[in-house]
């Protein structure tokens, strides 16, 4: 691709003003399994795909949802290494600030925490950018949801909905078309709409997929399967008669 | 260094060579074979049109949704090397055979040649002659490749509902429009897909080539490729050649049976 000298060394720019280490920490990213996030009225969902486990593997180990804080909750995708060490991190930072401040992070702060330490990796001799992208949600003391992606860049931005990892792109322009407060304003209505995004690029079935869900002062819980199967069937059921209707018109 | 007798003998830097010290220059030479089964032989010379797929993601493309259960494997291309011996030569700590292209015949008569990764630049021009020479002059050549956008080597804007960017070049003899506009300078392709285009221009062949670029270069992205790619099959020459429904399930089906392409619990 680059075929340079200017992909081997982080701290340097190539003349068209690429960090190609930085660009390939991105294509890191893309070769992990999707995660979705999306801020309802007040409610954050997190939908990840889940990987099959190998039959002798412990499936407690294989984690793609994790809680920083009793308010704060983080899904990532990119090398698993990376991401528990940004967790690690994370989870130190939001004790000592609550030790010190005697109050919870902010869902900024927490997050702008983790860009500077992404961002410090990228500007550093003999390092390396962590290979992950995070999308980290909760809520704030006021009770105000927020949703933030950030990149091995260090760059971090708010969204209402994201994605990221592998076929992010195909999720994200599903929620552009299908996105709007009204679908989001119940805790039913968002998670249906982040289970439906994830279903465009992930094999149908409530077995592929994990949500954690996180109100205000309300602990996270992980979505059942039972819950998770009749939401999926209900998403199937919508999609046959859409399809219907399509070729009725046609 | 000095000997037990004192006398200082010079001993060679392995810094830089000496020209005395070299060793016989090692030749590496290839050969590309084709290994044809019964039905090759039978079939090979009556056919229509083929498809030569080169890159991870048009053969991923080629294998998941061209390919049926239907096509048949008609034979294999290898490529023999000889000259290189062992890791020194190569790099390679485990030196390994190159893996031959196959070769698969559909029931209408497309031939589809899904490229080895081992076939590389230096051998492309001598695999497209031999590919070519199995073929009548009249056949119709379609050759996809997949890249990374940094080949593009300038702006890279996808259109639309696309995720990737396709561009196309086509030979003299190709008299239907292709899909996607010409392949903007200063990109350029090489390998096998330039090869067969050679070759098609030299031999008055009707080809068009179409390549993909997109932004990744992630196994299990096929569905970045696949809407842009089945474009190409919906008018011209190629229609008759595809499916008339796509499968969705096919795609998951495919990586399924790939679990090779996901690196276990390394990227979650």
């Amino acid at each position: 691709m680059s075929g340079t000298s200017y992909d081997r060394a982080i701290t340097v720019f190539s003349p068209d003003g690429h960090l190609f280490q930085v660009e390939y920490a991105q294509e890191a990213v893309k070769k992990g399994s999707t995660a979705v996030g999306v801020k309802g009225k007040d409610v954050v969902v997190l939908c990840v795909e889940k990987k099959s486990v190998p039959k002798l593997q412990e499936e407690r180990t294989v984690r793609k949802i994790c809680l920083l804080d009793d308010h704060v909750l983080m899904a990532f995708a990119g090398l698993t290494a990376d991401a528990r060490i940004l967790v690690n991190r994370a989870r130190v930072e939001c004790q000592s600030h609550k030790l010190t401040v005697e109050d919870p992070v902010t869902l900024e702060y927490i997050t702008r925490f983790i860009a500077t330490l992404k961002q410090r990796y990228t500007q550093s001799n003999g390092r390396r950018p962590f290979g992950t992208s995070c999308l980290i949600a909760g809520f704030d003391m006021d009770g105000s949801p927020h949703l933030y992606l950030t990149d091995p860049s260090g760059t971090y931005t708010e969204w209402m909905a994201n994605a990221t990892g592998r076929s992010a792109k195909t999720v994200r322009e599903f929620l552009e078309k299908h996105y709007s407060e009204e679908a989001v304003s119940t805790e039913e209505g968002a998670i249906k709409l982040v289970v439906r995004a994830l279903l465009e690029v992930v094999q149908s079935g409530a077995k592929n997929v994990e949500v954690a869900i996180m109100k205000p002062n309300e602990p996270m819980r992980m979505l059942d399967i039972g819950s998770l199967e009749k939401i999926v069937t209900e998403i199937e059921k919508e999609k046959e008669e859409e399809a219907e209707k399509k070729k009725q018109k046609k | 260094m000095a000997t037990f007798f004192g006398e200082v003998r010079e001993v060679s830097s392995r810094a830089y060579d000496e020209d005395e010290e070299d060793d016989d220059n090692v030749v590496v030479s290839y050969k590309v074979k084709e290994e044809l089964n019964k039905e090759g032989l039978e079939k090979i010379p009556n056919v229509k049109a083929v498809i030569i797929s080169h890159g991870k993601l048009a053969t991923d493309f080629c294998e998941a949704l061209v390919l049926s259960e239907k096509c048949i494997n008609v034979g294999t291309l290898g490529v023999e090397v000889q000259g290189q011996t062992d890791c020194e030569d190569t790099g390679d700590f485990h030196p390994r055979h190159p893996t031959p292209s196959q070769l698969f015949m559909s029931p209408q008569s497309l031939l589809v040649c899904c490229v080895s990764k081992d076939v590389k630049a230096v051998v492309a021009s001598q695999f497209a002659q031999v590919l070519l020479g199995l073929l009548k002059s009249s056949c119709m050549v379609m050759v996809l490749s997949s890249h990374h956008y940094g080949a593009l080597k300038g702006s890279y804007e996808p259109q639309g509902e696309d995720n990737c960017v396709v561009h196309s070049l086509h030979s003299p003899a190709f008299s239907d429009s292709p899909v996607y506009p010409r392949l903007p300078q200063p990109a350029t392709i090489d390998s096998v897909p330039a090869a067969v285009l050679t070759e098609c221009v030299v031999g008055s062949r009707p080809c068009v080539l179409y390549s993909v670029y997109t932004e990744t270069y992630s196994t299990g992205d096929l569905d970045l490729v696949v809407d842009a790619l089945i474009k190409v099959f919906q008018t011209g020459p190629f229609k008759k050649f595809m499916p008339a429904s796509l499968k969705q399930n096919k795609l998951h089906q495919y990586r399924a049976k790939n679990p090779q392409n996901e690196t276990l619990d390394r990227y979650m």
